[in-house]
């Protein structure tokens, strides 16, 4: 049974695969304020990443610095197989709980 | 056909009355109960010139005023871009903050990202904005960084993990 992932890990490991092979900090917080509507602060996207990449969900990898960086470099994010597992069993709990409910508004 | 059109003053002694007929201007003077008309054409003419002159340097005065407002917008603009350009560092006690709290492993990612939404913002709104907007990214990043500190200590983790549960944070 892979370790339970949050809503917010959840939405990042989404985003991350959505942005691949470029899926950084700034990348992924533009993507989750896209399609969610939520603008989360770099803090909460890294302190996420940061528990993902030690529950070894992701892999960070190093990338290019550039001028409006301020010379620092970028890190991007890969979702692990481990990662894959528990985002699919995370979106399949969902969707098992989802299945055969039919909400208000849905038909709009 | 004429109609009463303006009381210039009245007292005691005169009174006057400012009459327009189709094509000239009269002044009705009533002195003691005797009136006198003074056909005014040739002040109206001249009235009309003035009028005219007004409104000829009211327009050029617009025009005028326009162009200014022009220069003005453009060196505005200038000027926004010779600041923006003289001073791209996000605030120093911001950026303090935030290393100070990050990850040690993620600190310098996080620097580089907070800038590059800087420069973006820089861009977008002005370095004043910008700036205002570094910060409240930077306290609204506090929570999160301080908590993953917490948790990173090892010893905290157990507690302050149940506690998250516990709220549902």
């Amino acid at each position: 049974m892979p370790d339970p992932i949050g809503q917010l890990e959840q939405h990042v490991m989404l985003a991350i695969m959505r942005k691949q092979p470029a899926a950084y900090g700034v990348a992924i917080q533009q993507e989750l304020l896209e399609r969610t509507g939520r603008k989360h602060s770099v803090g909460a996207i890294y302190a996420t990443l940061d528990k993902l990449q030690k529950n070894g969900h992701v892999v960070p990898r190093q990338g290019e610095a550039t001028a409006e960086r301020g010379g620092r470099r970028k890190m991007y994010f890969n979702l692990t197989a481990k990662g894959q597992s528990a985002l699919q069993a995370s979106l399949n709990a969902i969707e098992s709980l989802r299945r055969g409910i039919r909400l208000q508004g849905a038909m709009r | 056909m004429s109609h009463r059109e303006d009381k210039q003053n009245q007292n005691v002694d005169l009174d006057y009355f400012l009459t327009r007929g189709d094509r000239s201007l009269h002044l009705i003077k009533f002195s003691r109960g005797v009136g006198a008309i003074h056909n005014l054409s040739r002040n109206t003419v001249l009235l009309d010139e003035r009028q005219h002159l007004a409104l000829q340097y009211d327009e050029q005065t617009r025009q005028e005023l326009s162009d200014l407002r022009e220069k003005l917008d453009a060196q505005r603009e200038r000027l926004d871009e010779l600041d923006d350009t003289s001073d791209t560092n996000p605030p120093g006690l911001a950026q303090f903050l935030a290393r100070l709290l990050s990850p040690k492993e993620h600190g310098e990612t996080i620097l580089g990202d907070l800038q590059e939404i800087f420069q973006r913002d820089c861009k977008a709104f002005g370095r004043r904005r910008a700036r205002l907007l570094y910060w409240s990214g930077t306290i609204r990043s506090v929570g999160p960084l301080v908590f993953t500190k917490l948790r990173n200590w090892g010893l905290f983790a157990a507690v302050i993990e149940y506690g998250r549960r516990k709220i549902g944070w």
